[in-house]
């Protein structure tokens, strides 16, 4: 049974795990400040998932990581920046499963819309976010390293996100969702 | 342990000259090592330390040690590679030194293509060069031109001035992607590696002169014909600069480079010659200061045909200087990088070629004039506000100016950015349309006599409005724009099979909106051009001497001056709108054919996704955000959409009959459409004086051609298409036929990319007649 769960950042194994997953996958380096910048602030919004009845239980096959932030000071954007499952696992829903609850807990902060990019050619990856919602705002040239043209997929998720930033008032915290 | 220990320790005793430069004395350098211990201790496993405007874009473009992908450190070279010696002479015979020679030219010239026309990196391939780097580094330090000491001039002058020729060309192209007119790293890669591209070099004339020194000394070698046509390339190519430099439009240079460039690729022994071991490798992302993840060494295929593409999209280019009006110059840049992206430098020189650094526009308008007479030969001649003091329309122009020049800019930019230009652009053309209207109705409510103000009567017995020609042009440029915009996603592929219908059925009614502005501009100038007529009739009629005098003196000045260009104005509008009408009339084909694909129930303007995240509301608005801010037109609701859509999917009861209606209408349009593009085409290849429409297409007539046909090719697709989809689905509707097929947005062959084909494809066979894009 695959089981999910959100990353453990004092736990080394996941992180490493978590790099070698989207190192065998992505076709862009990322150098491991890439991964801290968004593990270290955004542990929340990374999730893994588990092969409960596989050798190694504890080690993740799966991985979503994501951040969320202000954009330009007027609206909340959720950011799906890496997922990977592990080849043999595929085919199966686990990366549905892993966007899904990431989107959900960024719905859940406030994110008035989810923002990611693909490359033009990952039909997968595609699919896999079009059946979500997402919609292609904008085909990026020569957006990878690897030379490949890429989109820009939005999810709305409230009207804020279909308001040119320009015409939006300055963004204010929830002060209930300041802790410190 | 003292700092002298420690700094043993960490092996840096070797380093103490770079370490203790600059005058610092030993005695005063503090030991943090403790500081940083205990700083480090308190640290938590989630604390970054960066700087604080290092974010993601840093972060993704950083470098990190030990790591293979991103360390060029650990880039391995050949012992060929890593000891390759410049000052040896390669080669055991002249015939030899001579082949090694051709073959290391030979090769860095490709590599130039594959730098500039396959969009590769300069360490991949022109910096790959070992002799580029040391002769770069070398002059450098001199801060003159060096050269090999071989002891052979094959090398130490033929191949150097090569070399030079080659770097003193890659000057140039980093002078124009300074300019900021393209992008670096998405369309030219300059990543230099640090090395200083022959700044010390003053003109190009010295470069020329070796080159020429060259082939005077290649052509005492025998078997040296093919060394001197590199070396003839190389001088047309350091003679390129002369089009910025001087504005020049002589193409003679762009001439003599296609012909050294076909007589090159024709030459197969180039493919097999050999090179020195060593002297192409990635050795310099090593050696040097590479900011950038280490890359594979790029291989250059035969492609001196490169050097085709790029000369003749460069000639291209300086004809938009035999451009004699506005029209000509603006349908020059419409069409120029329409169909295919032009070569990056033929789109870079393009708006540094037209808009020049002195502040004129081809060295022969200056920023007003140019706007000007953008309006004047659309809505403002014979206007009342034609004749108001500069002082008046001084200001609203330079504002009209730069959102023009960002027009212009935006045409030659990348496939991609293209669209993205029209983005941007909306919001400014929006925002002058707002400024220039509320000047313009307060230029006229300040005249005294309200005769002064050109109004229309676009139906007999209907309030005449106001013409505001300055409101007028920049509200039918903005509404152009947005067209563009939502046809150019088509292209990218931006929208899904779902999303056809709300896009062409919002093109529809941005056409329309744009039919409506330019008829109404149409029908004033057709009122001026009646005027100037029934002034010839009140000649004849007039009786007395004097009046007659008079008025046939006021007919003769207005053939003299108005006429030919109300006639110029009148024929140009009726083009535009023919081309409204098409695409009015493409539009709405594309509704009617998704309208009779939804009422089988093989698609729907919904969003396949099954989750509760978004609303198709929240889609739709999304999708129209770049138009959310716009007044007029103003955006049509959601739910708007949604009442229309029903409209056009026949359903029960009398399905049959509806369909066919529907299928009517399809055909109809598509009819209509294609006459009209004939129609334009046929005027396009009779050029302007065909007495009916002017497309001011005359230094544009292939591309434009092309552009049409591939509209015309088109139309005969959705015409074929539809006939096959009716075929094949019948009139009887049922729930099996979504089992069986699905439907695609597919690009025909020839075909224009605004309009592809909503085709049927079998979930069985997966496969279609038409071929994906």
């Amino acid at each position: 049974m695959i089981i999910y769960k959100p990353l453990d950042l004092e736990n080394l194994s996941q992180f490493k795990q978590i790099k070698k997953l989207i190192d065998a996958d992505l076709s862009e380096p990322y150098s491991i400040y890439v991964y801290r910048y968004f593990l270290n602030r955004w542990p929340e919004l990374a999730y893994l998932a588990f092969d409960q009845d596989g050798n190694e239980p504890e080690i993740p096959i799966g991985c979503v990581v994501c951040k969320s932030e202000s954009h330009r000071g007027r609206r909340m954007r959720g950011y799906i920046g890496m997922l990977a499952v592990e080849s043999g696992y595929r085919g199966q829903g686990i990366a549905k499963t892993l966007v899904t609850k990431s989107i959900e807990k960024m719905a859940k902060d406030g994110c008035d819309e989810i923002m990611l990019e693909t490359e033009v050619e990952n039909q997968i990856a595609l699919n896999l976010y079009e059946n979500m919602g997402f919609i292609r705002m904008k085909r990026m040239f020569r957006y990878y390293l690897n030379e490949g043209d890429a989109y820009k997929l939005i999810l709305p998720l409230t009207e804020k996100s279909c308001i040119r930033t320009t015409f939006l008032q300055d963004f204010t915290f929830d002060p209930n969702l300041i802790i410190n | 342990m003292d700092l002298e220990g420690k700094l043993k320790n960490l092996d840096l005793e070797f380093n103490r000259d770079g370490l203790f430069q600059d005058g610092i004395m030993e005695e005063d350098l503090v030991d943090v090592t403790q500081f940083f211990d205990d700083s480090a201790s308190s640290l938590q496993t989630k604390t970054i330390i960066k700087e604080p405007n290092f974010n993601l874009f840093e972060g993704t473009h950083s470098l990190e040690v030990e790591n293979k992908k991103l360390d060029s450190t650990s880039i391995q070279l050949t012992p060929a590679e890593a000891n390759f010696e410049c000052n040896a002479l390669y080669g055991s015979d002249e015939k030899h030194q001579l082949s090694y020679v051709v073959g290391i030219l030979d090769r860095l010239v490709r590599s130039v293509v594959c730098w500039l026309n396959d969009y590769q990196t300069l360490p991949t391939t022109v910096l790959s060069c070992r002799y580029v780097e040391h002769l770069l580094l070398e002059s450098e330090k001199k801060g003159q031109l060096v050269f090999l000491h071989t002891g052979h001039p094959l090398f130490d002058q033929i191949l150097c001035s090569g070399i030079y020729g080659v770097c003193y060309f890659a000057r140039f192209v980093q002078r124009l992607l300074k300019a900021g007119v393209i992008f670096e790293e998405e369309d030219l890669n300059f990543n230099g590696m640090g090395l200083n591209f022959l700044s010390y070099v003053e003109d190009g004339n010295s470069i020329l002169s070796l080159l020429q020194e060259s082939i005077r000394i290649a052509s005492l070698c025998s078997d040296s014909e093919v060394l001197i046509h590199i070396l003839k390339l190389l001088i047309h190519l350091v003679s390129i600069e002369k089009c910025l430099d001087e504005f020049s439009t002589d193409v003679s240079h762009l001439n003599a480079l296609i012909e050294e460039a076909t007589y090159l690729s024709q030459q197969p022994q180039l493919s097999n010659l050999e090179i020195p071991a060593g002297s192409f490798s990635i050795g310099i992302q090593r050696r040097l200061s590479n900011q950038f993840p280490p890359k594979s060494l790029i291989i250059p295929p035969r492609n001196y045909e490169g050097f085709i593409v790029m000369a003749q999209d460069l000639k291209k280019v300086l004809q938009v200087d035999n451009a004699n009006t506005m029209m000509e110059i603006m349908q020059f840049a419409n069409f120029f990088n329409k169909f295919e992206q032009r070569h990056v430098l033929a789109r870079a020189l393009f708006p540094l070629f037209l808009i020049r650094d002195n502040r004129t526009i081809l060295g022969r308008y200056t920023l007003s004039e140019f706007t000007h007479g953008h309006l004047l030969e659309f809505s403002l001649m014979c206007t009342m506000e034609v004749d108001f003091p500069p002082e008046i329309t001084e200001q609203p122009l330079m504002e009209a100016a730069n959102v023009l020049f960002e027009w212009y800019q935006n045409t030659s930019q990348n496939t991609s950015r293209y669209r993205q230009g029209y983005n941007r652009q909306l919001l400014l053309w929006d925002s002058l349309q707002a400024q220039i209207e509320a000047m313009e109705v307060e230029w006229l409510s300040k005249d005294s006599d309200a005769a002064a103000i050109d109004y229309v009567e676009m139906k007999e017995g209907e309030e005449p409005t106001p013409l505001l020609p300055y409101t007028s042009w920049v509200y039918a440029m903005k509404v152009r724009a947005m067209i563009e915009f939502i046809l150019k996603g088509f292209d990218l592929q931006v929208y899904k099979p779902f999303e056809t219908y709300t896009m062409y059925w919002y093109t529809y009614y941005l056409a329309h909106q744009w039919e409506i502005c330019l008829k109404k501009v149409q029908k004033f100038v057709d009122s001026k051009i009646n005027a100037i007529h029934g002034l010839n009739k009140k000649v004849k009629k007039s009786k007395s001497g004097e009046k007659r005098e008079l008025l046939k003196a006021q007919y003769r000045f207005a053939m003299d001056n108005h006429m030919g260009q109300l006639q110029v104005n009148k024929r140009f509008l009726q083009y535009l709108i023919v081309e409204s009408s098409i695409f009015k009339s493409l539009s709405i084909a594309q509704v009617f054919q998704f309208g009779i694909l939804t009422s089988y129930g093989l698609i729907d303007n919904k969003s396949p996704a099954k989750n509760n995240f978004t609303t198709n509301e929240l889609l739709y608005n999304l999708r129209m955000k770049p138009f959310c801010s716009i007044g007029v037109p103003e955006l049509l609701p959601y739910e708007l959409m949604e009442s229309t859509f029903k409209e056009f999917v026949p359903d029960e009861p009398m399905f049959t009959i509806k369909l066919n209606k529907a299928m009517e209408c399809l055909h109809k349009e598509l009819n209509e459409s294609k006459l009209n593009v004939e129609h334009i085409l046929k005027c396009i290849q009779g050029g302007d004086n065909n007495g009916v429409l002017v497309t001011a297409t005359r230094l544009v007539k292939s591309e434009a051609t092309k552009f049409y046909e591939g509209v015309k090719t088109s139309i005969e697709t959705l015409e074929t298409n539809s006939k096959k989809i009716q075929s094949t689905l019948g009139s009887k509707r049922s729930p099996s036929l979504r089992e069986k097929y699905a439907v695609q947005l597919q690009f025909c062959e020839g075909g224009s990319s605004f309009f592809p084909v909503l085709s049927l494809t079998s979930h069985t066979s997966k496969k279609s007649h038409i071929n994906q894009k």
